[in-house]
């Protein structure tokens, strides 16, 4: 419960700042001119996930600092998701995330922009979860290392494919 | 032990089963591939329809990106 209300917290205060300063470049940029630069980027974070070129994307290198953890058991766990959420401290194996941060500076509406936030925090509430269910022993990440690869294509191709259909969908 | 007498998986097998990585990536997976679908046949053409679905589509984004990055802390 705190954990998943700092990955939310976390992940909305993101978007919140990336839709406001959105609002300045989608004011500035015409949407053709957005939606082909969002393309472009796109397709570089498709062929990176697919393993064919290196793009190296901003991430801070580190685990969360695990401090954190010790401010006890309610602020430390809310600090921690707050962390994971904002992913500013943290690993980050995947462009994906900063696709949807490009996706909210240049196309999204600001609701689109607060929605995909969210689900972006509820899904890194995913893994320890599945984790712990899975047995808690570390079998989890191991499967997910075997299948790294086809889960960065799959995820990647979902995402674009994703915003693409939003798009479409307010389009019309 | 995997499976019991009768030849059928464990509750623990099961759990393992059900959430292996790539069987929690399905929903994720096909809930884009539905909100395409829903985008090609001009579903919520009408307006406010179109809009959820819209929202629905970006929050399903949201997962997947976020899911992708599982294994980070």
């Amino acid at each position: 419960m705190c954990f998943g209300l700092g990955l939310q917290s976390g992940a909305l205060l993101v978007v919140l700042v990336g839709a406001i300063l959105g609002g300045l470049v989608q004011a500035l940029l015409p949407l053709t001119v957005r939606l082909s630069l969002f393309g472009l980027l796109a397709v570089a974070v498709l062929i990176r996930e697919a393993g064919l070129v290196k793009l190296p994307v901003p991430e801070n290198k580190r685990l969360v600092p695990e401090e954190v953890q010790h401010r006890g058991r309610v602020v430390g766990t809310i600090q921690f998701g707050f962390e994971m959420g904002t992913g500013m401290r943290t690993y980050s194996p995947s462009a994906l995330p900063h696709l949807v941060l490009l996706a909210v500076l240049l196309v999204l509406p600001f609701p689109g922009a607060l929605v995909a936030g969210a689900g972006f925090g509820a899904a890194r509430w995913i893994m320890p979860a599945a984790s712990i269910g899975y047995g808690g022993d570390g079998g989890w990440e191991d499967q997910w290392r075997a299948n790294r690869r086809l889960l960065a294509v799959v995820t990647a191709l979902a995402t674009v494919t994703a915003i693409a259909a939003g798009l479409a969908l307010i389009a019309r | 032990m995997t499976t019991s007498a009768t030849g059928t998986p464990t509750p623990g097998r099961l759990r393992r089963i059900l959430l292996h990585p790539l069987t929690v990536a399905l929903p994720l997976v096909a809930g884009a591939a539905a909100s395409a679908a829903l985008a090609a046949v001009g579903a919520g053409a009408e307006g406010t329809l179109g809009a959820a679905l819209a929202l629905l589509a970006f929050g399903w984004a949201g997962l997947n990106a976020g899911y992708a990055n599982s294994g980070s802390t």
